[in-house]
């Protein structure tokens, strides 16, 4: 009797593992993409967290052999002053070609706008054709959501019309 | 019974007052003076005056002056009573006045017994004074008040009478000892019409020696409902005229401004500032606003983008909306308006200050230590809602490409109810003449309740 429900429970736990294997891998969004311009190197992960897409992006300053020498922002910060950490920056959904929603750039200086921490955009992010040989592509685009705007509110911090490359 | 017609003028006496306020306690007790009180009572809560009035008519007779008992309104009397233990009474009344004058019927307390007069107040601009009164704002509006004395009890052909509109600061509410010394903006005062016997002069009035007969306070009439208090904000902006241009009110304003909705390229704006002042902001893919400006009133188009825009206020303008609110760039009389290429036109205020606030508070407060588990609470929810409604990439309920728009408008009412948001929705038309109150019903409906400008 034991040993029925022994494997069961390891039946139950291998098929769960099956379906997050399977789910990662038909979600060709899962993973880390970046974008390099000079010694600048702007990652972005997503991850699977349940049902939802999330993720993280950072960039960082790498010396001429690519190290990396300096982390220049993240996503997932501290909040001011503690050990906090910021909440995802991404409210997205995704199919086999695109992902797309908004995503929160909070790496911009709001200096002159005390209080705000954070502007929002429209993500889309689109698979480039690709062969079998090469590298696995996305066009990545940031814009403003329709809205009226403050004079003075500043422009986006991350980039916002990049090519990534998927790098696992 | 001799009628006098005495003609008043109203003076403000923001400096010889003494008499200290301190507050609204609730609907019926509407201010506590040190040496008054005021209150609004039922006239069936003072049987006393009920009789009277019922005496009266019976004394009198059918005359002109016993149509006026007759119209008196018996809900909301304003009761003041004076530090001598006197009391008067203001009704509003029902009779049919132009949109420039109001009348009251005033029953006084003296020595001698009750008696009772009508007070009139007449404006130009008298919408925007009753609103004034209405929202416990400082009097803008110059409003002239004549006293028509109608009672058999008095005696005052050799008087006149003068108005005197008296404002004093909250109670306790000073930083000196000096009336001047308030802390709290003039807004926050309170006031009340003191009427002073006064040997006539040339003019009727003007003179203001003489010793106090009695205290008033004007009785629009309105206990406004939720819908009509939104409401009057609406006509109060569009009824403000234009300081540079006074043959224009705001709404001739807006009304050009929807004429632009066909630009294929832009959006347009216009804005009325807190000192009626009316600007154009230049035309643009996102149309901008300064945050250095008090608002009263922000207007825009959505364009004939042929990508689409959205026939209904975006997410990004509430954001923009609450922005201002945090910076006390608007406040809670602020109406917004919206002219759409899709044929829509709409005008928003905010009918809960608080909660508008709340909803917003991740986009306009810093995360701290002591704040992070509200900041990431409301940052989830107010995010959500954008991806819910507008973002989301593949079937967002509020679409730009929509061209169903009491879709978009019954959706609009599902976020903002969902939200809890405090905002008021009104559609109008493209004159900006007639309104709608929308409202969310059950199973998907849509309430509307109809109001004229």
């Amino acid at each position: 009797m034991k040993k029925n429900i022994l494997l069961s429970i390891l039946f139950i736990i291998f098929g769960l593992l099956s379906i997050t294997k399977a789910s990662s891998q038909t979600n060709p969004f899962i993973g880390t993409w970046k974008y390099q311009n000079g010694n600048e190197i702007f990652y972005v992960t997503f991850f699977q967290v349940r049902s939802k897409i999330e993720g993280n992006y950072r960039k960082v300053l790498v010396n001429n052999n690519g190290i990396e020498t300096q982390e220049i922002y993240r996503s997932n910060k501290f909040f001011n002053g503690t050990t906090i950490e910021w909440p995802t920056c991404f409210f997205i959904s995704s199919d086999s070609t695109s992902l797309g929603g908004t995503i929160n750039d909070n790496t911009i200086d709001f200096s002159n706008h005390p209080g705000r921490s954070y502007k929002s955009g429209i993500l889309s992010v689109k698979l480039l054709p690709s062969c079998n040989a090469c590298p696995v592509t996305a066009e990545w685009k940031v814009k403003r959501a329709q809205g009226i705007q403050l004079e003075g509110e500043p422009d986006y911090n991350i980039p916002t019309d990049i090519i990534l490359t998927k790098v696992n | 019974m001799k009628l006098i017609k005495v003609k008043l003028k109203s003076i403000y006496l923001l400096a010889f007052t003494l008499i200290l306020l301190t507050g609204c306690q609730n609907e019926h007790d509407l201010h506590q003076h040190e040496d008054s009180i005021i209150k609004k009572v039922s006239v069936d809560e003072i049987p006393e005056i009920k009789n009277f009035i019922d005496s009266q008519r019976s004394l009198m007779g059918r005359n002109s002056d016993m149509s006026i008992l007759d119209s008196i309104s018996s809900a909301d009397v304003i009761v003041i009573e004076e530090e001598s233990g006197l009391k008067s009474y203001t009704f509003a009344l029902t009779i049919v006045e132009p949109s420039t004058r109001m009348t009251n019927l005033v029953i006084r307390e003296t020595i001698e017994g009750l008696d009772y007069f009508t007070v009139t107040y007449e404006s130009e601009n008298l919408d925007t004074w009753k609103y004034e009164l209405e929202n416990n704002q400082e009097p803008t509006v110059e409003v002239e008040i004549t006293k028509n004395n109608v009672s058999n009890y008095s005696s005052r052909e050799a008087y006149c009478e003068v108005a005197v509109t008296s404002y004093t600061c909250p109670s306790g509410q000073h930083s000196g000892a000096l009336q001047g010394d308030c802390v709290y903006s003039h807004a926050y005062w309170s006031y009340k019409v003191t009427f002073m016997s006064v040997p006539c002069d040339n003019d009727g009035g003007g003179n203001t020696g003489g010793g106090s007969t009695g205290t008033t306070s004007p009785n629009t009439g309105n206990t406004p409902t939720p819908n009509e208090k939104e409401f009057a904000k609406i006509k109060n902006v569009l009824n403000s005229k234009n300081r540079f241009d006074p043959t224009k009110t705001y709404k001739d304003e807006i009304v050009d401004l929807a004429n632009t909705v066909n630009d294929v390229a832009n959006e347009n704006g216009r804005y009325l500032t807190d000192t009626n002042l009316v600007g154009t902001s230049i035309p643009n893919f996102t149309v901008n606003f300064l945050f250095t400006i008090n608002y009263k009133s922000i207007s825009h188009t959505h364009n004939a983008d042929p990508a689409g825009k959205y026939s209904i206020f975006s997410f990004e303008d509430l954001k923009v909306f609450s922005e201002l609110l945090h910076k006390g760039k608007i406040n809670g009389d602020f109406v917004a308006t919206l002219s759409t290429s899709k044929g829509t036109h709409y005008a928003l205020t905010i009918s809960d200050v608080d909660k508008f606030k709340a909803f917003f508070y991740a986009q306009n407060n810093d995360a701290t230590g002591s704040n992070s588990d509200q900041w990431k609470n409301n940052y989830f929810k107010m995010d959500g809602m954008a991806e819910k409604y507008y973002n989301n990439k593949t079937a967002p309920l509020i679409s730009q490409t929509d061209t169903n728009n009491e879709n978009v408008l019954k959706k609009f009412l599902e976020m903002i109810t969902e939200a809890d948001m405090g905002i008021a929705l009104f559609e109008a038309n493209a004159n900006f003449t007639t309104f709608t109150r929308v409202t969310t019903g059950t199973y998907g409906t849509i309430l509307r309740e109809s109001f004229n400008l």
